[in-house]
């Protein structure tokens, strides 16, 4: 056991510090130019990586724009309102959603999707910042709904009828006893959804347009975007070994790795304080 | 004077039949015990008085209970109303991972009773009706699960108290509950007779003897007993009643 959980650490370690050294060379070359820069082009042989960090960012906050209120309304009406027999069917159709591989939502994506969003708005072209959203949204759904709702169902029964018992109704009850005890565990499901999100690439390359610009203005959901994994994904073959493009692929890499990590901790931090509270 | 008119209540759960044709008359402004050995029903008569037996899938039930005159399973009863007319108190405290304000003005705030100053003095007069305010008055805004398991029963006391019932229902309030924790429940039931009328449910025949003016024993979902204490407890009626005070089963 322990020489698992060291080996998971020392994995862990070994992984920053390989994608570290292949992207030494871009980030000696433009200091913090490489996370602060706006212009991110091959032929230039310059690599900003800004409109790419804004990019993933701007997709996976529309995302968990719609996938939040989604699946946190999910989970507390599988929990709380869908009588006991229907809830497992209704938890496993759900959980299905996440095991459909990512080429098929961006199948869906391209097919469906982008040429709806380019009629409704105007656009000559549906592989927008919106598309991707809406695509990650509904592979992030899934996620947020299991763990938020695995904390909704952990809320002592004993709770809920002490409210019924003081004349709540079943919406204040769930408003203002199980919403709150299970606050912790929600934004858990949210910080993991983010993980999920920012890390999905093949859907979001085939719907985001992958164009590396800041959108005008910086809200401009209808704006092509090209996010991290995207580039990574689309560049890696083409990139020759020891170029200054390789390296700053890997320079990419590394922060989704540390923007991964941090999310995660910050998960894990409000996980564990959600528990004290409960127990203390 | 009959404050709940209980008549012909049968509840089942799915198959289970729990009550059977139970009736019953309580007095107002007294303390009625309800006792029997577990799995009698009796918790589930209590539960009949503020329609909670309804929130548990698969519950049915007939015949009909007045308070005040008035069926409350009349289709025209506001069940949440009912609710904050008769108050409840559950076996095992059940404080809400909240402070200990809080807890008291939770019904108020969900009744929209009272806010601002007024909710203070609210909050204040439970506390002090329940016999808890001197022990908390310095840390109310401290979690409620700080209290010890006496003081959070009493905690749940004065939140049932505050939003102003005219009924507290309470299941074995005492059964989670060291002896010294029990004795001052026991008061404090006394005193809430005289305000409120109060129905407890026990298993602890000692108890039923102690604190209630009035006991009803029931068997395997039917009212076997009923009447004045003193007169049940000095001499039953009914065989059955005589053997279960004397300790032969329960």
């Amino acid at each position: 056991m322990l020489l698992c959980a060291l080996l998971s650490i020392i994995f862990l370690f070994l992984m920053l510090l390989f994608i570290a050294r292949e992207g030494m060379q871009a980030l000696l070359t433009f200091g913090m130019d490489f996370v602060t820069g706006h212009v991110w082009d091959t032929n230039l042989n310059l690599y900003g990586a800004l409109p790419l960090i804004y990019g993933s960012l701007m997709v996976v906050a529309g995302a968990l724009m719609v996938a939040v209120p989604l699946g946190v309304a999910t989970a507390i009406f599988v929990e709380e309102v869908l009588p006991f027999s229907l809830r497992d069917l209704i938890k496993s159709l759900i959980e299905l959603l996440a095991s459909i591989p990512s080429v098929i939502y961006g199948f869906i994506g391209v097919l469906f999707l982008a040429p709806r969003v380019a009629s409704i708005f105007g656009l000559s072209s549906g592989t927008v910042a919106l598309t991707a959203s809406l695509v990650l949204a509904v592979m992030t759904v899934p996620t947020i709904v299991s763990i938020s709702g695995e904390t909704i169902a952990a809320v002592p029964k004993e709770y809920k009828e002490a409210a019924l018992a003081l004349g709540a109704t079943k919406w204040q009850t769930v408003k203002d006893v199980v919403i709150p005890t299970a606050k912790s565990g929600i934004l858990a499901s949210v910080m993991l959804g983010f993980g999920r999100a920012i890390g999905e690439t093949v859907a979001v390359l085939m719907v985001a347009g992958n164009v590396a610009m800041i959108p005008t203005p910086p809200w401009n959901f209808l704006s092509p975007v090209y996010t991290l994994t995207a580039v990574i994904a689309m560049q890696m073959g083409e990139a020759a070994i020891g170029t200054l493009e390789y390296s700053a692929l890997f320079g990419l890499g590394l922060i989704l790795f540390i923007i991964t990590l941090i999310v995660n901790s910050l998960a894990d931090i409000l996980v564990k304080r959600g528990v004290k509270r409960l127990g203390g | 004077m009959a404050k709940v008119d209980i008549r012909k209540l049968n509840v089942w759960f799915k198959e289970n039949h729990v009550l059977k044709d139970v009736t019953l008359t309580i007095k107002e402004n007294a303390v009625t015990a309800i006792m029997g050995p577990s799995g009698c029903g009796k918790s589930t008569l209590l539960r009949a008085i503020n329609r909670m037996n309804e929130t548990i899938d698969g519950c049915r039930t007939t015949g009909e209970i007045y308070i005040d005159g008035q069926n409350i399973y009349d289709g025209s009863i506001d069940v949440y109303e009912l609710r904050r007319r008769v108050g409840m108190v559950f076996q095992k405290p059940n404080p809400l991972p909240k402070s200990i304000f809080e807890n008291v003005a939770f019904g108020l705030k969900i009744h929209k009773m009272a806010d601002g100053q007024k909710l203070a003095e609210f909050v204040e007069k439970s506390l002090k009706e329940a016999a808890l305010w001197e022990e908390v008055k310095d840390r109310l805004n401290e979690s409620a699960f700080s209290l010890s398991g006496g003081q959070q029963q009493r905690l749940c006391i004065a939140r049932a108290l505050a939003v102003n019932p005219e009924i507290i229902l309470l299941d074995e309030p005492c059964s989670a509950l060291d002896p010294i924790a029990t004795q001052k429940i026991e008061t404090l039931i006394r005193e809430l007779a005289e305000k409120y009328t109060v129905i407890i449910v026990t298993h602890n025949v000692q108890q039923a003897a102690r604190v209630s003016d009035y006991v009803a024993f029931l068997y395997l979902g039917k009212l076997i007993e009923y009447g004045p204490t003193k007169r049940v407890f000095e001499n039953p009626e009914n065989e059955l009643t005589e053997r279960y005070l004397t300790g032969e089963f329960g």
